[in-house]
Order: structure tokens, then C-alpha cells, then sequence
């Protein structure tokens, strides 16, 4: 069974507790780990969450991990940069879990406001996304390939400006890192509502859904969406699977902090956690056959 | 006794354009994370201070200017604190295409996951086409540009100074400037020295008065020992002028040395280098960006026409001024 975690950073964890949390789940067979930071969980930490899978990509070999990143404050091209960036150190375990919502501490501290609900927070997140992919994909396969003996190092021709223009967004690219072992992260996020579920499944690879309903919501909104039930940590084995077959999701994503980690890599190995060979966080999610690499919306 | 700090200009392979052809750099993966990992341990080794991480987050067209791979600054300090101890990093950051608080989250965190060895260096990036990645048409002006890094540091640091510690909540930040409007408390930890390193290298009047103002440390271009006086001392003035004591700045001079056990092995090294560096790359035309003068129609081998040239407004001056000046005085 695909089993993820959502390891949420509290105000106490060290770096130690962080990357001994982090093996433990990546020992049990658990296929992915989502960090949440402050911004998603409105409490102070020391770390924030890209940076910390900078570090993990170098202190980890299978897990995937999954930085959980504004999909509305900031700019796109600098997320579709550091997201790179790790996919490139970790070999192809990155993951972007999209932050849809508005923190307490986030809605004063930059420069756009959300002023006009929560279906233009929706919408604004649903083209951030569509923005990092085309910039993702603005080099064609075999555009790098340094050749010492010639002195190319890339061939420009097959590298394309994305040219994006919405009224909020205005990114020429292309993106100036080379594709990476993924292409691109593994998109992830948070669907809470109905609403959610119509614009975030399709603008993603992997939902996380509360319950059987939204399950269905997500499921409805994009067939080809793995939807995963998102569940806490202190329930035993059996009451877990029972829950996941009554909402027919692909797998679980179970809810932890550093301190409750091991039991979330107990209860992952008790379910029979397997990442699908293959080395990237698409494979071990089999979704590398499935994964798109952009295009803009209709 | 006076200590010397040194500072390396942290690439895959090496600062010159031509080290990527050289036999020994591995070229087999781009970006290279083991080549990083080799020069960062190798300069810790050798008692450096600090790696430097140069960044503009542009495509570059063209094909004499590969030298590195662009990728974020801040994601390839976290990776690479697990090969060294003592060895900071400095990432470059461009305050016109950043907001404050994200990078002050984001610097925050890194400085823990170093355990304190992280810098910034501030730019405030030059040219267009960046400003196009970034939902502008054009760039600001050159003072626009250096007002908003002002205030970017300012925002900044008072974020920090403000940020949550382990005994402490953070308190709230209230900002209405011009370029920012921040009312927020930090919600990552606070650096452990209270903030990150603040590095600057601007060499013009505002530049140089930022620096003088916010810099713990300046990499200079420093053409000639007069220039480099001239310049030291300028810096020196001017934070004295803002009440700061002038040794708390530390002006870290820029050389780009040929190693070789002998002489005649730097000077092989280097005409190799020079040889890959040129062929085929469009050198014609790199020059005449840099030096805002279209030089297609002069003759390649003939002398610079420097009675033509404009005074440099917007690239990089001080390499404009340094390569005419060396060239004349070859000439
Ligand atoms: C050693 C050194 C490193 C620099 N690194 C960068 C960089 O990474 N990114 C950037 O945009 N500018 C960089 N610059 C350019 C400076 O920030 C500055 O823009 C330039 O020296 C021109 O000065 P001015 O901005 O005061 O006109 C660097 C300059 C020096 C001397």
C-alpha cells in the first residue's frame, strides 16, 4: 500500500529529531514525507520546509520528499527553481506540496493581499502551478549536453521562453536549471472542500483527502488523480485499512510530528508500506508513467 | 597579528568559463553536487572562511556563458552542510525579485541547519531580462533598485531581530515603506547570531553607501592597488559617516589566481583554460554587452576604440572599467 506522511515541524524539533523521524519512515517503507512548517501549521518552528529537503536530500537515498511551498505568496519562478534545485540533489524524490491557504503570520507579510476569497485563492494557486510546470518543461530532453570537445555546453534552440501572462502573473523563462532526474516534483495538496477538490485535484498528482466523500470529490474532478486518505497516527492497523477501502483511496498519508514519527513508521510497516521501485518519488508512487510535464490549461 | 580572511567563489568547475573542458571536471551530471561538495571540503581544508554563491536567476542565451549551473543558492547551502563544520556559505540573493519575509524564513532556517554559517549576499541584479521572470516589463532604475535594497535589508533584519528564540514568542513587525508593507511576526526560529552574515558588492556611489551602511563584509573588483586604496578607504569613511566602527567591515579583495606547483604549470594551466574558453563562443559579443557598445563592425584583432565607448550605465561597471583599463594599459 502507498503510504506517505505528513510530518508537521513544531517549535521543539532539532535537526536531529527531524532527520531521525525522517529514516525511520523512509526504513519502514513509507513512500513519501510532506514537512509542514509554520505556515501550515501557525506554529513558530525552526525550520522552513524546502530549505530542510535541501538538507534531506542529502542525508536520505529513497524516501521522497515533499516541500510543502506557497502556491499563492512569492514568485513562481523561484519555486519552480528550488524545487529543481532538490529534485536535482535528491535524484528525483522531490515533491511540491501546494499551500493554498492564507497563515496567520503569511497575510500581512507580502506584497499581494488575498482580498477575494477563497475561490480567487483557488484560482491564483491553480496557475501558480500551471507557471512552474511550463517553466519545468521549457527544456526539451537533450537541450544539455556538454560536449567538451565541440564546446557546447546546451543547445538554445531547444530551450523555450513560456511566455506567461495572466492577469497576476507575468513570467517570461525560460527556467535556468537543466531538467532534472524527475522533470519535475511529484504535485501534492491538501483538498478540505468540495470546492478544493474542483480546482487543486486536476492541478495535481496526489490529493490528500479528510474523508470518503472528498475522496470521491477528487476522484470526480480528475480520474487519473491518486487520492490518498489522510489519517492520524493512534489508530491501529486494522481500523486504518478499513477506512481506506470504505474510500477507495490509492493509499494513506499518516499525520505525525518528530515525536510521534516512530509511530507513524510502526503503523506504516504494519499496513505493509512499499515504495514501487524505480528510484524517483513518480516511481515509487507508480505514477512515473502517468506524470505529465505541463501545458497550459484550455 | 592580522588575520587574512578568504573567500571562494563556489562553482562546480572553477570561476573560468573554460573549466568545464578541462580533462578533470566531471561533466557526466549537471548540476554536479559532488563537484560542490570536492571544492567546498577542499576549501574548508584549506582554512577558508567562506564559499561564495554567485546567482542570477535568468536564463542565459548564448554559448560563451556556460560557466556553472544556476540553482538555488539557499537549497545548495542546506545540502552541502553535511560535508563541512566550519566553512560558511554566502548565497546571493536579489532584493528587486525577493520579498522579505520569505527570505527571511528561508535564511532563517538555513542558519539552523548550519548551525549558524550561512550569509547573503544582497544584489540588486541588473538587467531586463530578469525583471521579465519576475512580472515586470523592465528593471527599475539603478537608484530605484538600490532604495529597494535598502529597505529589503531593513525589513529584513528587523524581522529577525524580532524573530521567535527558545525562550522567547516573536513580536510583530510593522513596515510601511515605499517598496514594502509588512505587518507580520517571523515564524521561523531565529538565527543564531541574531541574523545571517550580510554580504555586498555594488561598486557604485549607492553600492558602496549600502555596503557602507548594512555590510559585515564586500567583495571588491579592485583593479589596481591605487583603485583598491581608493576604494578601502571610501568604505571606510562612509560607515564611519553612518556611526558604525570602520573595522567592522571587512573588504575582501577579488583575484582570480592560476595554481601550479611552478609558474610555467599556472601559465600552462591557464592558456589551456583561455583556449577552451574561446572557441567558438561569440567573444565579439559578449564584450559589447558588457561594454554597451556594439564592437561587431571593429576589427577583432585590431586595437579597442576607446574614444567610442560610452560611460557604462547599467551592466556590471566595475568589469567594464577593469577590462578597458587593463586593456589599455596592454596596449
Ligand atoms: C565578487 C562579486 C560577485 C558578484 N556577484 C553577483 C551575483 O551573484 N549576482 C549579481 O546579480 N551581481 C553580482 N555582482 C555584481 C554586484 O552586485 C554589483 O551589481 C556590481 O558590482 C555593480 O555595482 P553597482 O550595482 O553598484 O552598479 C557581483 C560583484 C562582485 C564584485
Amino acid at each position: 500500500m502507498i503510504i506517505t506522511a505528513q510530518l508537521a515541524l513544531g517549535p521543539d524539533s532539532t535537526l536531529d529529531a527531524v532527520e531521525s523521524a525522517v529514516r525511520g519512515l523512509e526504513a519502514a517503507g513509507v513512500a513519501a514525507v510532506c514537512l509542514l512548517d509554520a505556515a501550515d501549521t501557525g506554529a513558530a518552528s525552526p525550520f522552513e520546509s524546502t530549505t530542510l529537503c535541501g538538507r534531506l536530500a542529502s542525508t536520505t537515498s529513497e524516501i521522497g520528499l515533499v516541500a510543502a511551498n506557497s502556491a499563492l505568496y512569492g514568485f513562481p519562478y523561484h519555486l519552480a527553481r528550488r524545487l529543481a534545485t532538490v529534485d536535482h540533489f535528491s535524484d528525483g524524490r522531490s515533491g511540491w506540496l501546494l499551500r493554498t491557504g492564507t497563515a496567520a503570520s503569511e497575510q500581512s507579510a507580502y506584497d499581494w493581499r488575498s482580498t477575494r476569497g477563497r475561490t480567487a485563492e483557488l484560482h491564483r494557486a491553480a496557475e501558480y502551478a500551471e507557471i512552474a510546470l511550463e517553466l519545468w518543461n521549457s527544456w526539451e530532453d537533450g537541450a544539455q549536453y556538454p560536449d567538451k570537445v565541440t564546446g557546447d555546453y546546451k543547445d538554445d534552440s531547444r530551450i523555450h521562453a513560456i511566455d506567461y501572462r495572466s492577469l497576476a502573473f507575468r513570467v517570461e523563462g525560460p527556467l535556468d536549471v537543466p531538467p532534472s532526474p524527475q522533470r519535475r516534483p511529484v504535485l501534492f495538496a491538501e483538498v478540505g472542500t468540495a470546492e478544493e477538490a474542483g480546482y487543486l485535484a486536476p492541478a495535481v498528482d496526489v490529493a490528500l483527502v479528510p474523508d470518503a466523500a472528498l475522496a470521491e470529490a477528487a476522484r470526480e474532478a480528475d480520474p487519473t488523480t491518486l487520492v490518498l486518505l489522510v489519517l492520524p497516527v493512534d489508530i491501529p492497523a486494522a481500523e486504518a485499512s478499513r477506512r481506506r477501502t470504505e474510500a477507495a483511496a490509492a493509499g494513506v498519508a499518516l499525520e505525525c510530528s518528530t515525536d510521534t514519527a516512530d509511530a507513524a513508521a510502526a503503523l506504516a510497516a504494519a499496513l505493509g508500506a512499499t515504495r514501487a521501485p524505480g528510484g524517483t518519488l513518480a516511481a515509487a508512487l507508480g505514477l512515473a508513467e502517468t506524470l505529465t510535464h505541463g501545458g497550459r490549461a484550455a | 597579528m592580522k588575520r587574512m580572511h578568504l573567500s571562494l567563489n563556489l562553482t562546480e568547475y572553477g570561476r573560468h568559463s573554460g573549466g568545464w573542458r578541462h580533462a578533470v571536471s566531471d561533466v557526466s551530471r549537471i548540476p554536479n553536487l559532488e563537484a560542490y561538495r570536492h571544492a567546498v571540503r577542499t576549501a574548508e581544508r584549506g582554512l577558508f572562511d567562506q564559499a561564495f554563491i554567485a546567482d542570477t536567476p535568468v536564463h542565459n542565451w548564448g554559448r560563451s556563458s556556460a560557466t556553472t549551473t544556476r540553482i538555488d543558492p539557499l537549497e545548495i547551502a542546506a545540502a552541502l552542510s553535511t560535508e563541512t563544520e566550519h566553512i560558511a556559505i554566502i548565497a546571493t540573493l536579489s532584493t528587486s525579485y525577493n520579498e522579505p519575509y520569505d527570505v527571511a524564513r528561508r535564511a532563517a532556517s538555513v542558519d539552523t541547519i548550519t548551525g549558524g554559517r550561512i550569509g547573503i549576499n544582497y544584489v540588486a541584479s541588473t538587467g531586463d531580462a530578469t525583471a521579465r521572470n519576475f512580472h515586470r516589463a523592465r528593471q527599475l532604475p539603478h537608484d530605484e533598485r538600490y532604495a529597494r535594497s535598502n529597505e529589503f535589508i531593513e525589513v529584513a533584519t528587523k524581522l529577525w531581530a524580532n524573530a521567535p528564540t527558545a525562550d522567547r514568542p516573536g513580536s510583530r513587525v510593522v513596515h510601511h515603506g515605499r517598496f514594502f508593507d509588512v505587518d507580520a511576526v517571523l515564524d521561523v526560529r531565529q538565527p543564531m547570531h541574531g541574523r545571517p552574515l550580510i554580504v555586498q558588492a555594488g561598486s557604485s556611489a549607492e553600492g558602496r553607501d549600502l555596503a557602507a551602511r548594512w555590510a559585515d563584509a564586500i567583495y571588491a573588483g579592485g583593479s589596481t592597488l591605487e583603485r583598491a586604496q581608493e576604494y578601502y578607504q571610501d568604505i571606510k569613511a562612509r560607515a564611519a559617516a553612518y556611526g558604525r566602527d570602520p573595522d567592522s567591515i571587512k573588504v575582501l579583495l577579488g583575484i582570480a589566481p592560476f595554481l601550479g606547483d611552478t609558474a610555467e604549470e599556472a601559465a600552462e594551466l591557464q592558456a589551456v583554460l583561455d583556449a577552451n574558453h574561446a572557441e567558438g563562443a561569440d567573444l565579439v559579443g559578449h564584450l559589447s554587452d558588457l561594454l554597451e557598445y556594439d564592437l561587431r563592425a571593429h576589427d577583432p584583432e585590431g586595437p579597442l576604440p576607446f574614444d567610442l565607448l560610452p560611460e557604462v550605465k547599467s551592466a556590471s561597471v566595475s568589469q567594464a572599467t577593469l577590462f578597458t583599463r587593463m586593456r589599455a594599459r596592454r596596449t
